[in-house]
């Protein structure tokens, strides 16, 4: 077979980015080895902070990569053996019960909110409306039996905590996708590749045998991991370098009255990245010192929305239609917990 | 002529790549520096099956040769875009194999700030220290949850302490003839550790190196720190010593 002249190019692209990265890395090893490094002033303070970052940005990955290969094999093995026809056969015709039931979804896939880009995209190639794929996305994160159960465990002296963080974020993600639903033209949302896809997802689900299944399966864990996998790097290596960069203290002396403590706990959550698994042993960190009302706010909005999340979700909406998922929870989130604030303090 | 690195190989090394990657971290324990335990056998699967993906992705060998018709990546590919999208897939895979690893340092600890009292962060919250316990066994972190429990400083003067933490001097509250044994407590992984330290009275603490490990044997008494009265450990021996095998404490 003759290989096509982009072939060709894509083979010496991928051989100078591998050249380009080794050599560097290779060299400061070898440095390392030698001792020569500084043991002492601002090189080594700088030396070290880097150091920590690539530990941060490795631990992120290491944290997230079996999370992301979840997702992408459940969208897989969608993609082979969930028919379009059945799907849209089940589901209940009523806007309000679809997303309501879209938001338990998470209860039966307890996947990662870093996996639940792929099993969206996927539940939007095989016909849900783009509304539909929004509230799942909100809610999957939280409605979870993992994720409440976390919640529970590390809250146990404050238990309604856990309700109202299922609560709000259940209201929050049918609302946002209710508003969403109204357009009549759902693929108006979407980036034109992903687009594209619809056109080419084809029908792999009848009449293949198991093995041609499979390799299709295979073919897509291959190209989702590795689509989904550069974008967790991009947002990872953000979140890693915030993290280095600016100090905590900054965000947290933001402020201590009913607003603004929100807003900052809101902003810490986007920037910081962490899985909704464990946010709230996190969130527990910051219990005596600010306000339940921002407590929540972090556990309501950090799953729904941080610098990974935002990043992958670029992959399948258009900018502007994830602008404005961001603007509409990070608003019901302030509201809500606003209300809880000054309702009860 | 056929280039050596046809989509279908550049997929297999970097999802292999990963999976080698993950199961390299499990046993050769680094993956200690990054995540908490309670993810080690997960991710040590996800290494698995990410081998096993790529072995039955080249005994099957029709997935390679559908690989050139694939109508979601056409012909003609931009080599600026794919250069950046290999450079991030690549990137952690790099810096992973290459980079020697290492556990936060006290970079992080200084951008973070060290807490001495006030911890409510980790798994096993609620359960209490077993106060039966030798209390040179106790970690600092057991320490801090016991002043949680019991605030008052006078109940812990005399009680034995023998903890091993790193030093941590740049508290502008801590007084001059004193410093911080610190560790760090991770709950999921190293984006949330939380550097942690006891306060302890030494004249000679600037012969130590900040960071560096020690190891403090002493007892506890009670002092002024911040314009708080507050517990802080009189040593018997300060020894330095190695960094622990697990830096981090859960």
């Amino acid at each position: 077979m003759i290989a096509s002249s982009s072939s060709i190019q894509r083979s010496h692209t991928f051989l100078k980015v591998l050249l380009s990265l080794i050599i560097p890395l290779l060299g400061i090893r070898l440095l390392g080895f030698i001792n020569i490094l500084p043991t002492q002033g601002w090189t080594r303070e700088i030396l070290l902070r880097a150091q920590d970052g690539v530990t941060i940005f490795l631990g992120i990955m290491i944290e997230a990569v079996p999370f992301l290969l979840l997702g992408v094999v459940v969208s897989a093995l969608m993609g082979v053996y969930v028919k379009e026809e059945v799907l849209l056969k089940y589901l209940p015709r009523n806007r309000f019960l679809l997303l309501i039931l879209l938001s338990f979804i998470g209860a039966v896939f307890p996947v990662c909110e870093c996996g639940n880009i792929p099993v969206a995209r996927r539940l939007i190639l095989k016909g849900l409306p783009v509304a539909g794929a929004i509230t799942f996305l909100l809610a999957a994160p939280v409605i979870n039996p993992v994720v409440l159960l976390s919640t529970w465990a590390a809250f146990s002296f404050d238990t309604r905590i856990v309700f109202y963080r299922f609560g709000f974020t259940l209201l929050i993600a049918v609302t946002v996708g209710f508003l969403f639903s109204f357009n009549r033209k759902q693929e108006e949302f979407l980036q034109e590749e992903t687009l594209l896809l619809c056109e080419h997802s084809g029908n792999f689900t009848s009449s293949k045998s198991f093995k041609e299944k499979m390799s299709r399966a295979l073919h897509i864990i291959y190209t989702e991991f590795f689509e989904m996998g550069q974008i967790l790097v991009l947002g990872a290596a953000i979140a890693a370098l915030t993290q280095t960069l600016v100090p905590r203290e900054v965000l947290l002396k933001l402020g201590q009255g009913p607003i603004l403590s929100i807003i900052s706990l809101m902003i810490l959550a986007f920037v910081i990245s962490i899985c909704s698994t464990v946010d709230a042993f996190f969130a527990l960190s910051y219990a005596n010192t600010f306000t339940n009302g921002s407590l929540l706010a972090f556990l309501v909005f950090g799953p729904m929305m941080d610098i990974k999340s935002t990043l992958m979700m670029l992959t399948t909406f258009k900018v502007k239609t994830v602008i404005w998922i961001i603007i509409l929870s990070a608003q019901l989130t302030l509201l809500l917990t606003l209300f809880l604030n000054l309702r009860i303090g | 002529m056929k280039p050596f690195f046809t989509k279908h190989r550049i997929d297999f090394l970097i999802l292999g790549g990963y999976g080698v990657y993950l199961i390299y971290g499990y046993f050769t324990q680094i993956l200690q520096f990054y995540i908490h335990p309670s993810y080690f056998t997960l991710t040590l699967w996800a290494g698995i099956f990410l081998v096993g993906v790529v072995i039955l992705g080249l005994t099957w060998n029709h997935a390679g040769a559908a690989d050139e018709l694939d109508p979601h990546h056409p012909e003609s590919e931009d080599s600026l875009r794919s250069g950046v999208a290999y450079l991030l897939i690549l990137l952690p895979l790099a810096m992973g194999f290459l980079l020697p690893p290492q556990p936060l340092s006290l970079a992080t600890a200084n951008q973070r700030g060290v807490d001495f009292n006030n911890l409510t962060i980790s798994r096993d919250e609620g359960k209490t220290v077993q106060f039966y316990r030798n209390t040179e066994e106790f970690t600092i972190k057991d320490w801090i949850k016991l002043f949680n429990t019991d605030p008052e400083p006078q109940h812990h003067v005399g009680k034995k302490v023998k903890v091993i933490g790193f030093v941590f001097r740049r508290d502008d509250n801590l007084p001059k003839d004193s410093f911080l044994l610190s560790r760090f407590v991770v709950t999921c992984c190293a984006v949330d550790a939380r550097p942690i330290g006891l306060p302890v009275r030494y004249d000679a603490h600037q012969e130590l190196e900040e960071g560096s490990w020690v190891e403090v044997q002493g007892t506890w008494d009670v002092g002024e720190l911040a314009g708080k009265r507050t517990n802080f450990i009189r040593p018997v021996q300060v020894v330095k010593t190695q960094r622990p095998a697990q830096p981090y404490l859960y």
